[in-house]
């Protein structure tokens, strides 16, 4: 009886772990916003508003303008909810939206011609217009400070390559992701992704090279 | 031969982002080619540089104005874009039916004073039946020389069937015009010429019509209102222009007298 008493409780923690552990997956998350669990969507949103964020100021190099994409990709996914299908990850999901937001900014950006000093170095595969980036070569004192210097550059040579090199170059060196994940969320083949990430480090070096 | 393996490794170097993750063949070469061994420190250090850029953080606000963003979302539809563009497109309905109804307005209320000023016949008139006076004035009346003023003389000629339609039509719209407190109403009678009723025409309608010689002696008044209140009546002459009179073929009192034989 004992025994039976044992594996008895066993089989309810076994069961307890794993409803808590559904309970806190991406999609029960979601499944309960879709049935008006507004805490569930507060749950996703803390996951996933410090990655988006992050994901949208690589790519636009604008932290405000990236905090206002990043609430609108929460706003569509809230709005989206209940026509979101489990095929694949949530945050391959997410990205998706944050990415393309973020390409249709810079569009936008690119009609208004808000990128400065644009139009004398177009980039070699007919994308957008790079930016001059002339490396400041004057000696700096601590190395704090050059290494920081050296960050900002790289952000600014980030934000002049093209839409088509930059999102999977963010996806992969930036936040981590795998290169089977990355053609999900920008839904490219994956030779694809790696030819275009190949071919992104090789423009960045070329903009950095001063700095290396 | 040696261009094309240097191509490959580069190539290789880029797509692997770190030197650390190269072949056991591009390793031997990077210990060869100095142009390569460059280019892979440059891409370890630049991947270094890159890997350290950190992550941006959400401000603490964030979740709060998410929230208030939602909460204005909710009460429309999910479509606001499409809620705009209906609102524009009504608005630019509205507008463009205010405008034709605007200018519709304008041009019906438009006093037409140059006109008035230019055009000897253009009045406006309020005939008082012969003999009345100005106490048995009743609705304002176009007066338009010919059939009305032949029906005014005798009522049997009243019953003459209209010949014009849409002028019986445009005086009965005047007069509930003019009787709606419009006092402008105006008629142009320059253009137009006196219908003429011969015998014959009258003979076949009304065999037994009569046109009394009297009413050619008949005035007609006519009171003329400038618009500002002030109004003059006018006493006109009967006046006939290539008319042929016609005699009734009864015996009548009123052919009785040499006085009024042709």
């Amino acid at each position: 009886m004992d025994t039976l008493t044992t594996i008895d409780m066993n089989f309810s923690a076994a069961v307890r772990r794993e409803v808590v552990a559904d309970r806190t997956s991406d999609h029960a998350l979601l499944e309960a916003t879709r049935i008006g669990d507004e805490d569930a969507f507060a749950e996703l949103v803390g996951r996933y508003r410090n990655p988006i964020t992050n994901y949208i100021y690589r790519m636009t190099n604008d932290y405000d303008g990236a905090v206002d994409l990043a609430q609108e990709t929460f706003v569509r996914v809230y709005r989206a909810a209940e026509r979101y299908q489990t095929t694949y990850a949530f945050s391959t999901y997410i990205y998706r939206i944050a990415t393309n937001l973020a390409i249709s900014e810079l569009r936008k950006r690119k009609r208004r011609k808000l990128v400065s000093l644009t139009g004398f170095f177009q980039s070699r595969d007919g994308g957008e217009a790079q930016e001059f980036n002339p490396p400041d070569l004057k000696p700096l004192a601590d190395t704090a400070l050059v290494d920081d210097e050296r960050r900002r550059a790289v952000q600014r040579a980030i934000s002049t390559l093209p839409e088509k090199y930059r999102a999977p170059l963010i996806l992969r060196d930036v936040e981590g992701k795998s290169y089977e994940e990355i053609s999900r969320v920008l839904q490219t083949s994956e030779g694809t992704i790696k030819s275009r990430i190949s071919r992104a480090r090789g423009f960045l070096r070329e903009k950095m090279t001063a700095y290396l | 031969m040696r261009n094309v393996n240097c191509r490959n490794i580069q190539r290789e170097i880029e797509e692997a982002g770190s030197a650390e993750l190269l072949s056991v063949a591009a390793t031997t070469h990077l210990e060869a080619c100095a142009a390569c061994e460059t280019v892979a420190r440059q891409q370890t250090k630049l991947q270094a540089i890159v890997s350290s850029l950190g992550t941006v953080e959400a401000p603490g606000d964030f979740d709060f104005r998410l929230r208030a963003r939602l909460a204005n979302e909710k009460p429309g539809s999910a479509r606001p874009l499409a809620n705009v563009l209906f609102s524009l497109r009504f608005a630019a309905i509205a507008a463009t039916l205010l405008l034709i109804g605007s200018l519709v307005v304008s041009v019906a209320l438009k006093p037409d004073s140059g006109n008035s000023l230019a055009g000897g016949n253009r009045v406006t008139l309020q005939p008082v039946t012969a003999g009345s006076g100005p106490a048995q004035t009743k609705a304002p009346v176009s007066v338009t020389p010919g059939a009305n003023e032949l029906a005014a003389g005798n009522p049997r000629l009243a019953n003459v069937p209209p010949k014009r339609e849409p002028k019986e039509q445009r005086t009965k719209n005047e007069l509930a015009a003019l009787r709606n407190g419009n006092r402008l109403g105006t008629q142009d009678s320059s253009s137009k010429g006196a219908p003429v009723i011969t015998r014959d025409q009258l003979a076949e309608s009304y065999p037994s019509a009569a046109f009394p010689i009297n009413a050619s002696y008949q005035s007609h008044k006519v009171s003329v209102d400038n618009g500002r209140g002030t109004s003059r009546t006018i006493s006109l002459p009967s006046v006939s222009f290539g008319s042929q009179r016609t005699l009734s073929q009864t015996p009548s009192p009123l052919i009785a007298s040499a006085r009024d034989s042709w």
